[in-house]
C-alpha cells in the first residue's frame, strides 16, 4: 500500500504534478510508450479557441473558425452543452490541455486519458506513424500561419479568404490515401518555395499563361497532339489543382498545399476514432483503477471518476429517445477490454473465434492491435461474439427503392460474421467518402472532367454544385462533374453539373 | 523516461478575436442592417447594449462532397429487442428515407443567430462612421481602484449559483436518459398500484413511490465538483456623473435625414460621456416656437409643426439645470442640433443667453448644423460665430454626411482642453 495522494476537488499546479507522477509510474509499469508530455493549463475560453481552430494550438485565421467559436461559446454560456473534457495534440512533445474549471479528479482522468492514452496511440499506431510527423508538424503550422498572414498583408484578406474558402470545400479530397507522404520541415519547405518561385519565373510564358496551360503535363500533350489527356485517376483534388491549375499564382498554390498538408495530418484521426478513443478510455480506466487498488486515491475520487467514466462510455439502444449512433468511446473501450479478457480468460467460443489471441499475453496483444490497425480492420478482426450480444447489434438494410427496412442479421451464431463485417465497413473511409477523381482534360480549352464513381447507388448530396463551383474558382477553365455507375454490366455516366466561362 | 512540463497559459487570454472579426466581416451586410435598425428604432443609450444578428444559414454554408440520400445502405445498430433475421420494418410515412448523411437538405431556411457584444456594436458603429475605436483612445479619469467580477474559480468564498447550476446541468446531461427511464418505470408502477384495491400496504407503497418520483423530478443534487465561486480582481475606478442635454429644432424643415444625422452625433457624444463618467443621464429638449422637455421617442420621431425660436430652448435648458442638475454635482454637456434657421434677432439673443447663463454652468456645449445644403452661413451660425465663445467650452460644426459627425466632436477629444 502506498500513501494516499491529497484528496479534494480543488487542484493546484503542484497537485497536478504529484498526480502526474503517480499516473506516469503506473503507465510505465504497463509499458506505455509515449512522446514527452506537455500539460497546458487553460481557461474555458482558450479551450473553445483551441477546438474551434480545428483543435490545433496554432492555426491561420479564417472566418469559419470565428463562426464555430461564436456557436460554441454561446451554447456553453447558456449551459446547453459542455466542453470536451480533453483536447490533445498529436505532437512531440505531446500537448494536453487541462481546463481550469476541472476538478482534480477530472484533471487526473484527463492526464491518464490524453497524456498517456492518446499520446501512446499517436506514437504507436501505424497510420499516425506513416501519415503524420509529430515532431515537425508544429513548426510547419507556424510556417503556414505566418505564410498566410504574409499573403493577407500583401494580397488582401479578402483575396486570401476566397482561396481558403475554395480549398476548404475540397479538403476532404486533399489527401493521398494510398501513398505515404514525405516528412516536412520548415527549412525544406522554404527551399522548396524558392525553387518553385525560380521555376515559375523561368517558365512563365505570358502567351501560354493567358491562352492555355503552361504546365508540364499539358504542354506535353499539346506537343504530342493528343486531344484528351488521361490523368492517372488523380483523387487528390487539391494536389491536382496545386500542380496543374493554369490560373493560380504561386502564393495561391502554396495555400492549397497548406490546406492539404493539414488535411493530411488529420487523416489518421478520422480513421481511428473508435480505436483511439477506446484505447484512451481503456487506459484511463485501467490506470485509475490501479491507483485505487494501491490506495493512492479515496472513495470520493473514485465515485466522481465512475460517474464521469460511465457518462463517456454509455451506449444507448437505437430506439432510445437520445440515441445518436454508435458511441465510439463505448465500442472502443469495450473492445479493448474484450481483447484483454480473451487473452486472460478465454472461453471455448473465444478460442474458436479468436484462436490467435486466446490465452496470449494481454499487454503484447493489445499493443499489437493498437499499432497495426485502423477502425475498419480492428473491428473486422477483434469484435467478439460476446460483445455483439452485449450491444445486441443487428444489421439493417435501407434500400431507397423499398418501402421497408430489412433486418439482415442479428446477434446469433449465424449472424456474428455478417454483423461484424457490416459494422467494419461502416468505418471504412474508402466507402464513407464519395469517390471523386480527375478523369480527363481537353487541352484546347482546358475543360476538365471530374467523375464521381458511385457504389451501391449512393448519390452525392444536394448542393454538390457549390463544391464544384469552388473547384472551378481554382481552375478557371470549364469544369464538369459526371456520375459514373453500372447498368447491366455497362458503365454509364451522367452529368451532374457544369461551369463555364461567360 | 519522458520529460514533462506544465505550462500555465491562462493569463494569455483568448486569441479568437481575430477570427471572430473575420466572421463579423463575412456577415457584414447582416450586421450593418442590424445596426441601421438599431440606430433607427433604438434609443441613444442602446448603443451600449449587445444585439442579436440573424444570418441565413445558406450564406454560411461550407459545402463539401458528401453522400446524399438514396441507394442501398447497410448499417449496424445497437439495442435489438425483438428483431430476427429477415424482419421487415415499414419506413415512416412521407418521411426521410433514413440512412445516408442527408447533409444540407431541409434545413436551408433556418437562421444562424448570434449576439454582438456591446463593444462590437460600438466598433461597427465606429467603422460605419469611419472612426477608430473611441473606447481605446478616450480619456478616462482614473480615481483609485475597485473590485470587479472576473470569472470563476473552483474554490473560494462567494458561491456563484448560476454557474454552479449550469455545471450541474452539464454534468448530468448524461444521466438525463437514465432518469427519464426510471421515472417512466416508477410512474407505471404507481398507476398499477393506484388501480388496485387500496389497503394499508399499497398505500405505504404509493406514498413511497410518490416521494421517490418527486425527488427524481426535482433533478439531481449538487456535486462538490459543480460548485463555482465568484472571482474578483481590482480594476481602475471611474467616477462622477454627467448629464447630456440634447436640444433640437424640430420645426418642419428638420426632416428624417437631418434627425438621423443628429442622432448619430448624440450617440457618439453619449459614448464619449459614458466612457468618462460612471453615470450619464439624458435630457431631451425640443423646440419650435416654444420649447418642451420630452422623452427620447418623442424627441426623434414625433412630428410637430411651427416656427423657430431658439431662445426658448436654451432658456428651458437653464431651468432644467436649476431645478435638477446643480453644477457642483453634475458635469453638464449640452448638444444642440438644428438646420440653422433663426429669425429676426433670435440668433443674437440666444448667443447672448448662452454666453451669460449657460456656459458658466456647463463643461462643454456643442452645436451641429445638420444638412445645410449649400455653403452659405446660416443665421444661427453667424450669431454664434459673432459671439466668440471660448473654444474650450464651445464647439461648432456643419454636418452633411455621417462622416462629418465625428470631426464635430473633435474638440471633446483633445485631452486637457476641457479639463
Amino acid at each position: 500500500m502506498s500513501t494516499m495522494l491529497p484528496q479534494g476537488s480543488a487542484w493546484t499546479p503542484e497537485l497536478i504534478e504529484i498526480y502526474y507522477e503517480a499516473i506516469e509510474k503506473i503507465a510505465r509499469e504497463y509499458g506505455l510508450d509515449t512522446y514527452p508530455n506537455q500539460l497546458e493549463l487553460i481557461t474555458w475560453e482558450q479551450m473553445v479557441d483551441a477546438y474551434t481552430s480545428t483543435g490545433l494550438p496554432m492555426m491561420y485565421n479564417h472566418w469559419t473558425f470565428g463562426m464555430e467559436f461564436t456557436k460554441i461559446e454561446r451554447s456553453y454560456r447558456k449551459g446547453e452543452s459542455g466542453l470536451a473534457y480533453e483536447l490533445v495534440i498529436n505532437s512531440d512533445p505531446c500537448i494536453s490541455y487541462l481546463m481550469e474549471n476541472n476538478t482534480m479528479t477530472m484533471q487526473a482522468l484527463v492526464i491518464a486519458h490524453a497524456a498517456f492514452g492518446h499520446n501512446s496511440f499517436f506514437k504507436g499506431n501505424y497510420l499516425f506513424r506513416e501519415w503524420t510527423d509529430a515532431k515537425g508538424f508544429m513548426n510547419y503550422l507556424e510556417f503556414a500561419k505566418n505564410y498566410i498572414a504574409q499573403c493577407e498583408e500583401r494580397y488582401g484578406t479578402r483575396a486570401v479568404e476566397l482561396v481558403l474558402d475554395s480549398a476548404h470545400a475540397l479538403r476532404s479530397h486533399g489527401v493521398d490515401r494510398f501513398k505515404k507522404p514525405k516528412r516536412l520541415s520548415p527549412t525544406e519547405e522554404l527551399v522548396r518555395l524558392k525553387e518553385r518561385a525560380k521555376f515559375m519565373d523561368a517558365n512563365y510564358d505570358p502567351v501560354l499563361a493567358t491562352t492555355a496551360l503552361e504546365h508540364e503535363a499539358v504542354k506535353e500533350t499539346v506537343t504530342h497532339g493528343v486531344n484528351e489527356l488521361k490523368f492517372m485517376e488523380e483523387e487528390n483534388l487539391l494536389y491536382f489543382l496545386e500542380k496543374q491549375s493554369p490560373a493560380l499564382e504561386n502564393w495561391e498554390r502554396e495555400i492549397l498545399r497548406i490546406v492539404r498538408k493539414i488535411a493530411q495530418y488529420f487523416y489518421p484521426q478520422g480513421q481511428t476514432k473508435v480505436m483511439n478513443e477506446g484505447w484512451a478510455c481503456f487506459w484511463h480506466y485501467t490506470i485509475l483503477r490501479t491507483m485505487e487498488e494501491r490506495g493512492l486515491v479515496g472513495p470520493g475520487f473514485m465515485l466522481e471518476f465512475f460517474k464521469d467514466h460511465t457518462n463517456v462510455v454509455s451506449q444507448l439502444g437505437f430506439d432510445h429517445k437520445y440515441f445518436n449512433g454508435i458511441n465510439p468511446y463505448a465500442l472502443g473501450f469495450r473492445m479493448f477490454q474484450e481483447i484483454r479478457r480473451v487473452c486472460e480468460h478465454p472461453t471455448d467460443e473465444d478460442r474458436e473465434w479468436l484462436p490467435d489471441i486466446a490465452g496470449t499475453d494481454w499487454r503484447k496483444t493489445l499493443e499489437h492491435a493498437m499499432r497495426n490497425h485502423r477502425d475498419e480492420s480492428f473491428i473486422a478482426q477483434y469484435l467478439t461474439p460476446k460483445l455483439i450480444r452485449e450491444f445486441r447489434l443487428f444489421a439493417l438494410q435501407n434500400d431507397s427503392e423499398k418501402d421497408h427496412y430489412e433486418v439482415l442479421d442479428i446477434h446469433d451464431p449465424e449472424g456474428y460474421k455478417h454483423v461484424r463485417s457490416v459494422l467494419a465497413r461502416q468505418y471504412d473511409f474508402g466507402v464513407l467518402q464519395p469517390n471523386i477523381e480527375v478523369r480527363s482534360l481537353d487541352p484546347v480549352n482546358g475543360a476538365l472532367t471530374l467523375v464521381h464513381k458511385m457504389h451501391d447507388g449512393w448519390p452525392l448530396s444536394q448542393g454538390v454544385e457549390d463544391v464544384v463551383f469552388h473547384f472551378y474558382q481554382l481552375w478557371q477553365r470549364p469544369v464538369q462533374l459526371l456520375a459514373e455507375y453500372e447498368v447491366d454490366g455497362e458503365m454509364v455516366t451522367e452529368q451532374l453539373c457544369q461551369f463555364e466561362f461567360d | 523516461m519522458a520529460l514533462h512540463l506544465i505550462v500555465d497559459r491562462r493569463s494569455k487570454g483568448s486569441k479568437n478575436v481575430v477570427n471572430r472579426n473575420r466572421f463579423l466581416d463575412r456577415v457584414r451586410e447582416y450586421v450593418q442592417d442590424g445596426l441601421e435598425k438599431r440606430l433607427r428604432e433604438g434609443g441613444i443609450e442602446d448603443i451600449d447594449k449587445g444585439m442579436d444578428i440573424s444570418v441565413r444559414k445558406r450564406d454560411l454554408a461550407q459545402p463539401e462532397f458528401h453522400h446524399g440520400r438514396g441507394g442501398v445502405h447497410d448499417i449496424v445498430h445497437p439495442g435489438n429487442k425483438e428483431f430476427t433475421r429477415g424482419t421487415r420494418i415499414p419506413k415512416p410515412q412521407g418521411g426521410s428515407g433514413g440512412g445516408g448523411s442527408g447533409a444540407g437538405d431541409g434545413d436551408g431556411e433556418d437562421d444562424f443567430v448570434f449576439q454582438l457584444t456591446p463593444e462590437e456594436v460600438q466598433q461597427i458603429f465606429f467603422d460605419d462612421m469611419g472612426l477608430p475605436n473611441m473606447r481605446d483612445t478616450s480619456v478616462t479619469e482614473v480615481k483609485g481602484v475597485e473590485r470587479a467580477r472576473a470569472g470563476f474559480t473552483v474554490d473560494g468564498t462567494a458561491l456563484d449559483l448560476r454557474r454552479s447550476v449550469l455545471n450541474k446541468k452539464m454534468r448530468t446531461r448524461g444521466l438525463r436518459q437514465r432518469m427519464h427511464d426510471q421515472l417512466e418505470q416508477l410512474e407505471e408502477e404507481l398507476r398499477r398500484l393506484q388501480a388496485e384495491t387500496p389497503d394499508s400496504e399499497t398505500e405505504t407503497e404509493i406514498k413511497g413511490l410518490l416521494s421517490h418520483i418527486a425527488k427524481l423530478k426535482r433533478g439531481p443534487r449538487f456535486d462538490p465538483s459543480d460548485l463555482r465561486y465568484k472571482h474578483y480582481e481590482n480594476r481602475p475606478k471611474m467616477i462622477a456623473r454627467a448629464v447630456m442635454m440634447c436640444m433640437m429644432d424640430v420645426s418642419g424643415s428638420m426632416d428624417e435625414d437631418r434627425k438621423d444625422l443628429a442622432k448619430r452625433f448624440y450617440i457618439l457624444l453619449y459614448l464619449f460621456l459614458t466612457s468618462k463618467y460612471e453615470h450619464v443621464e439624458l435630457v431631451f429638449i425640443r423646440h419650435t416656437n416654444d420649447a418642451e422637455e420630452v422623452d427620447q421617442q418623442t424627441f426623434f420621431y414625433d412630428a410637430k409643426s411651427g416656427g423657430t425660436t431658439v431662445l426658448s430652448a436654451v432658456t428651458l435648458a437653464r431651468k432644467v439645470i436649476d431645478a435638477r442638475y446643480p453644477p457642483d454635482d453634475w458635469n453638464i454637456y449640452i448638444a444642440q442640433a438644428s438646420d440653422g434657421d433663426a429669425f429676426s434677432n433670435d440668433g443674437e439673443e440666444t448667443a447672448a443667453f448662452i454666453q451669460s447663463d449657460l456656459l458658466p454652468l456647463v463643461r462643454y456645449m456643442t452645436y451641429i448644423e445638420v444638412g445645410n445644403p449649400d455653403s452659405r452661413v446660416s443665421a444661427l451660425m453667424r450669431a454664434y460665430v459673432a459671439a466668440h465663445f471660448p473654444p474650450e467650452q464651445f464647439g461648432m460644426r456643419s454636418v452633411r454626411e455621417k462622416e462629418d459627425v465625428f470631426p464635430a466632436l473633435h474638440g471633446l477629444f483633445q485631452k486637457g482642453e476641457i479639463e
